[in-house]
């Protein structure tokens, strides 16, 4: 977890204040359709001129709204501007989330399931003080359980994928 | 009252809103086919090896529910359709193949996951947990009946009739098929297509342990009233959120779900 934080922190940090070059930083309010849930949250992100940086902090609308279980989210991502014109910006886009939910609190930290989602996919972003953006990403999600027959906590990995739209405010 | 007072307050309250009480500590929870039917966000194919393992991994899983189907050497394999290439990188039905076939068939999805035979699955790992035994006892393929007695022989040859470390029921809804299960020294329960059928079931057939009916087909009295005649009642259809609680508000003896996640989630 704490190797988790300090990748968001230097992710979040390494652009901006370090950089020469003038980044625009923007705040994203998005829904994601996800394998596990579907995610509310927000964005807080900065622009380059080659690249968009985005830090996320979501829950899951299903466990947390209707089953009253936290599902926090967070993560972060980047996108490389390959296409950019007066009124859209688009690149691909690298994408790691971190979620964790509790499925049985009879039995503490081991009812609980942790994910780690690794995806690539292509993200669209339009331009100006009030803007849409739209992601599709498509890739690895890592599914950490405790296993009650080895008495230990295992990782499976599969398939997972992400449906992202949000609209936002360029500051 | 200062702000920071009220704050405090604040939080505790709902902090002790989300606090709910769920007296579902009786119900049973188990998976259907494993860790759910076409359950898009399961991790593994249904009634396969490794999302039978994953299931009873899970704590709070009490079993698994697996469809059972007769090969034409008599092994028994773990599948839900009828035919094969639906879900597998073969055609045909496994009443037409033998095991030797259906030892090379695998699913088409992303684990592609191998074709499981009973015999593949260790017991050692339902211990203290459950195991249902959903029976086709009709091959479509062939449109003929298969012979119960292979498959009591087969089950039992398996150590399903007598096993001590776990529980066994087997689920039909041919009613041929109750009483020389219940002979062999199985628990039987019948599959029923209503709650109107189920009643009919537990009043024809003493001997029956149980009944597994639909979600949307029974009401909270019909489980009341099979329960208090001895029956055991599972309910089958289980999915959302909202289908769990509404599942589980029933007051069954188990559930078996399609969504195991949700299904913990609701009941602890």
């Amino acid at each position: 977890m704490r190797i988790i934080l300090a990748f968001l922190f230097l992710f979040l940090f390494s652009h901006k204040p370090f950089s020469q070059k003038k980044a625009d930083t923007f705040l994203t309010y998005r829904l994601t359709l996800g394998k596990k849930d579907f995610f509310t949250g927000l964005a807080f992100g900065c622009k380059t001129e080659k690249t968009v940086e985005v830090l996320t902090v979501e829950t899951g609308i299903i466990r947390s709204f209707f089953q009253a279980r936290f599902f926090p989210r967070v993560g972060a991502s980047s996108m490389w501007i390959v296409s950019e014109n007066q009124r859209l910006i688009a690149g691909p886009i690298f994408q790691y989330h971190f979620s964790t939910v509790q499925f049985n609190v009879s039995v503490g930290k081991n009812g609980r399931a942790n994910y780690n989602d690794l995806m690539v996919g292509w993200s669209l972003k339009t331009k100006g003080k009030m803007y849409f953006t739209s992601d599709v990403l498509a890739g690895f999600q890592m599914e950490n359980c405790f296993n009650v027959l080895e008495l230990r906590r295992k990782t499976i990995g599969t398939l997972g994928y992400s449906f992202v739209c949000g609209v936002g405010y360029e500051f | 009252m200062s702000f920071k007072r009220i704050v405090i307050w604040l939080a505790l309250f709902i902090l002790t809103a989300c606090q709910r009480d769920k007296p579902f500590g009786q119900i049973k929870i188990f998976g259907h086919a494993a860790t759910g039917l076409e359950n898009p966000s399961s991790v593994y194919h249904d009634n396969s090896l490794e999302a039978i393992k994953l299931a009873l991994s899970l704590e709070g899983c009490d079993g698994v529910e697996l469809d059972v189907q007769m090969a034409t050497d008599g092994s028994v394999w773990l599948y839900h359709d009828t035919e094969l290439y639906s879900q597998t990188n073969i055609s045909g039905c496994i009443s037409q193949l033998d095991s030797i076939q259906l030892s090379k068939v695998r699913y088409s999805s992303f684990h592609q996951e191998k074709l499981a035979a009973l015999v593949q699955l260790d017991t050692v790992l339902l211990k203290n947990k459950s195991i249902f035994l959903d029976l086709r006892h009709w091959n479509e393929c062939a449109n003929s009946m298969l012979n119960v007695y292979d498959f009591i022989e087969e089950l039992s040859r398996l150590g399903y009739s007598n096993a001590s470390s776990f529980q066994t029921y087997v689920l039909t809804s041919f009613d041929q098929w109750i009483e020389p299960f219940f002979n062999a020294g199985f628990n039987v329960c019948f599959s029923a297509a209503s709650a109107v059928e189920a009643n009919q079931k537990i009043k024809d057939f003493e001997m029956l342990d149980g009944v597994v009916v639909r979600n949307m087909d029974v009401q909270s009295a019909n489980v009341d009233e099979w329960i208090e005649k001895g029956k055991k009642v599972y309910i089958y259809e289980v999915r959302s959120p909202k289908g769990i609680r509404r599942a589980l508000n029933k007051f069954p003896s188990g559930i078996l779900t399609d969504d195991l996640g949700n299904a913990l989630i609701e009941k602890y």
